[in-house]
């Protein structure tokens, strides 16, 4: 989904009611960028509220949520049932990436602050940092994949590293369309419009990471506890 | 695109919006809800069409038994083949698109004087990956092994071990995953598609538009899209689980003894151990429950919406069949262990299973209770949309019936895998979900291309296939009754192979044939009124909702650039005191006299 930075605040009221139509009721067809940015194919309509994109991302994350508790619950039922379950010690190459990811929200948080500040500057190295900081982390993990190859520890090798690697290969595709989102937001024609007015896209990208940071933290306490600590 | 510019251009650019005018922008990568809503209509009509048929192939097998210098109709697994398909294609591509993305694409942003859809790109990605996964299951049929045969619900191992066919038989092989990848698309459409209807709801309603002013077929949509958001992302897991284990050797639902054609692990070194096929079904029906009130509560809610029409009276109760509608989504979420009763599972959770079973029926009793409130001496028109609409509470009663026995552990004991249960949830599912659908397109399809339909053949549609759809279903509660299993495509068995038995499977299979060719006149006057049909005015049925406000077909922007405001709610019909006996729901505060309600 693609967000304009443009600000979305709402229209000056309408003056032009006019031409007839009830008492109040507004004229859709006046001037203004009210649209998406989409010229021509696109229906003329009042902006959507701020309100409504971060909505629609708390239902995305919902569902992302049921996901992975559905996972989850797999996973202790499956550790529970058969007496075929290893215990995986967990590579240190995760500790690693969980730190990078909690570092990644933290200086994204501090380039939030900066937009509230309007410093571009601060913002463009902050949020850069935090992207790359989002790349380490998927890197982290592909190293602690390699960790686990290297003990010939391989998906179909046991249920725990089933469960280890499908978890971490599936946030990990999620964190990718973070990262989509952080690049984006980064991409210099797009951050030069970012300011205290205009910050739709980094404050929701900055949700999605967070939430995808507090995600990571519940999966990572369930490899923890599951995997029998760290090796 | 703009560079933060606020508020009102001083510039003299333009924003023209204009519908877009070449075929593929208009009908085909559409952003207009419209559009995208006769997509989802045709796929689901399509789907039809196609489930229909091996229906029809596998009751002509089962009324043609293989015999003495008899050949069966189908061969090899062809039966189960075409049951899984029949069953996957109806759920998943009619009862999940037709109401929801079809007339809830179309309607609802109408309905609550919305422009579109909050966002129009997503939903036309909503629809073209729904499309990916239609084709994607279609090409089950075509490649080698045929179609999947696991049945609509996949159980492992069947599903999960590509060898569980001897070599060269059908059944088991590409079809089996590309019924996961299918289904799995269809799950990330699903949620997309989920995300737009509620924030729509919620945020795009019209100035007076309070959420209970809202027509009930609003409200159905609304709760749907929730229960489908929470449960389609179960779905993808043990979908993707289920690939997993078939592709890349992991045990999630495989145990360490199964026994296929005589020799364990297929005759090699078996490295699964442990899983658990009981742990599929919990993740499948986790999802599967609430599906089926997917399918049904649009109908629901359009069903509503057209008694309350053709009664010319308010629809009873509004506010209680807002709660039931919620009381039975929410409900369906903790009720998924029914299906698993015989799985080997503790009393005691069955007992707890099946009171919240039970439960289930208060809120549909109320509902149904409310349809016989509104129906009562009001000034009934029998239009076919009206029909239907009377249609589907006489089989959600009577499909809705079988499940208080099934739902009870005990009697399930007797009951599961039976024809019984196929009884019981193709009436309230597969045939009373149909009938909203039916009922919808009748109602709609004046204002949705501008000419009506022809009545009389509406009513025949409806006779026939009403009359029809009892004599297939009925007689099956009873050969259930008598023990015959589902899924059984010979009579090999002494307890089957009885003159009483093949009687019955010729009477239904007569049945289905007939109300397979009733539907003929549903298409053909469809089509031809397409081009012939007499045209429509803006507001034929006298409804009070937003659509009957606008010319039919409803301009590309609906409502010509002015926002709609709403001043009434949805049922304004036979208002004492009242200049007609509806008010709409734009009419001015005044039309409804101030003593006309009684306070609430």
């Amino acid at each position: 989904m693609a967000v304009t930075v443009e600000t979305l605040q709402p229209k000056p009221p309408a003056a032009n009611t006019g031409g007839g139509g009830l008492p109040g009721q507004r004229d859709w067809s006046g001037g203004g960028s009210g649209d998406d940015g989409y010229d021509g194919r696109h229906k003329q309509r009042p902006p959507l509220p701020r309100r409504t994109y971060f909505t629609a991302l708390w239902l995305g994350q919902a569902g992302i949520f049921m996901f992975f508790m559905s996972l989850a619950s797999s996973y202790v039922v499956r550790r529970g049932i058969a007496g075929d379950w290893q215990d995986l010690g967990i590579p240190w190459g995760l500790w690693v990436s969980t730190f990078v990811l909690l570092l990644s929200s933290v200086t994204l948080e501090k380039a939030r602050r900066a937009i509230t500040k309007a410093d571009k500057a601060g913002f463009s190295l902050w949020w850069g940092v935090s992207t790359l900081l989002g790349f380490g982390f998927v890197g982290a993990q592909l190293f602690a994949w390699w960790q686990l190859a290297g003990r010939h520890i391989f998906l179909a090798t046991n249920p725990s590293s089933s469960f280890f690697y499908v978890f971490t290969a599936l946030h990990a595709l999620h964190v990718l369309a973070g990262l989509i989102a952080l690049v984006y937001v980064w991409w210099p024609s797009v951050r030069a419009n970012v300011g205290p007015g205009a910050r739709l896209a980094p404050d929701l990208a900055t949700l999605y990471w967070h939430f995808l940071d507090g995600l990571w933290i519940l999966l990572f306490v369930l490899l923890f506890i599951g995997g029998g600590g760290l090796n | 695109m703009s560079s933060g510019a606020v508020g009102v251009d001083e510039e003299h650019e333009v924003h023209v919006h204009t519908p877009p005018t070449s075929f593929i922008w208009k009908y085909v990568f559409s952003t207009d809800h419209k559009v995208i809503g006769i997509q989802y209509y045709t796929l689901g009509l399509i789907s039809m069409f196609v489930g229909v048929t091996l229906s029809l192939l596998f009751r002509w097998h089962l009324s043609h038994p293989a015999g003495e210098g008899v050949k069966p109709f189908l061969e090899g697994n062809q039966y189960l083949q075409y049951l899984t398909m029949h069953g996957t294609i109806l759920v998943f591509m009619v009862l999940t698109t037709a109401p929801l993305g079809g007339f809830g694409n179309y309607v609802l942003p109408i309905q609550i004087g919305a422009v579109d859809m909050a966002f129009p790109r997503l939903n036309m990605l909503s629809f073209w990956i729904t499309f990916a996964s239609w084709v994607t299951l279609m090409a089950a049929f075509f490649v080698p092994g045929g179609a999947p045969s696991a049945g609509w619900t996949g159980y492992p191992p069947l599903s999960a071990v590509p060898e569980a066919v001897p070599e060269g038989a059908t059944g088991m092989n590409w079809g089996q995953s590309l019924w996961v990848l299918s289904i799995a698309l269809f799950c990330i459409a699903s949620l997309v598609g989920a995300i737009n209807f509620i924030v729509t709801t919620l945020d795009l309603r019209a100035r007076g538009m309070t959420l209970m002013r809202m027509p009930l077929s609003v409200w159905a949509w609304f709760l749907t899209a929730i229960i489908a958001l929470l449960s389609f992302a179960v779905l993808m897991i043990g979908g993707l689980l289920l690939l997993l284990d078939r592709h890349l050797g992991t045990s999630f639902f495989l145990p360490n003894d199964v026994w296929m054609a005589g020799i364990q692990g297929v005759g090699k070194e078996w490295s699964h151990k442990g899983g658990s096929p009981i742990l599929y079904q919990h993740l499948f029906w986790f999802f599967g429950h609430p599906e089926v009130y997917i399918a049904i509560l649009p109908s629901m809610g359009i069903v509503s919406h057209i008694i309350a029409n053709f009664a010319r009276k308010p629809i009873f109760g509004y506010k209680a069949m807002v709660y039931a509608m919620a009381a039975i989504g929410f409900l369906g979420f903790i009720v998924w262990g029914h299906h698993m009763f015989q799985s080997g599972m503790s009393p005691y959770l069955a007992i707890a299973f099946s009171v919240l079973t039970m439960t289930i029926g208060v809120p549909s009793a109320i509902k149904t209770f409310n349809w016989l409130g509104t129906i009562w001496k009001g000034d009934l028109k029998f239009t076919a949309a009206m029909l239907f609409s009377l249609g589907f509470v006489s089989l959600f009663v009577s499909g809705g019936i079988s499940g208080i026995f099934l739902g009870q552990s005990a009697p399930d004991i007797y009951f599961h895998d039976t024809y019984f249960v196929v009884a019981h949830f193709h009436l309230i599912m597969g045939v009373a979900s149909l009938f909203g659908i039916v009922a919808g397109t009748y109602y709609w399809f004046p204002k949705m291309m501008g000419r009506c339909m022809n009545e009389t053949l509406g009513k025949l549609h409806f006779w026939g296939t009403f009359i029809g759809v009892y004599m297939i279903f009925m007689p099956m509660h009873f050969i259930g009754l008598s023990g015959h299993p589902r899924r059984y495509s010979g009579f090999e068995f002494d307890f089957l192979n009885t003159p009483e038995m093949h009687i019955s499977h010729t009477l239904i299979t007569h049945a289905a044939i007939f109300t397979a060719a009733m539907q003929i006149i549903f298409v053909g006057n469809m089509l031809w009124s397409l081009v012939a049909g007499k045209k429509a005015t803006e507001n034929p049925w006298e409804g009070t909702s937003l659509e009957w406000t606008m010319a039919s077909p409803p301009p590309w922007d609906n409502f010509g650039g002015k926002e709609p405001v709403v001043h009434h709610g949805a049922y304004e019909y036979s208002v004492p005191g009242a200049a007609k006996d509806y008010v709409m729901q734009t009419d001015p505060p005044e039309a409804v006299p101030a003593n006309a309600h009684q306070p609430h």
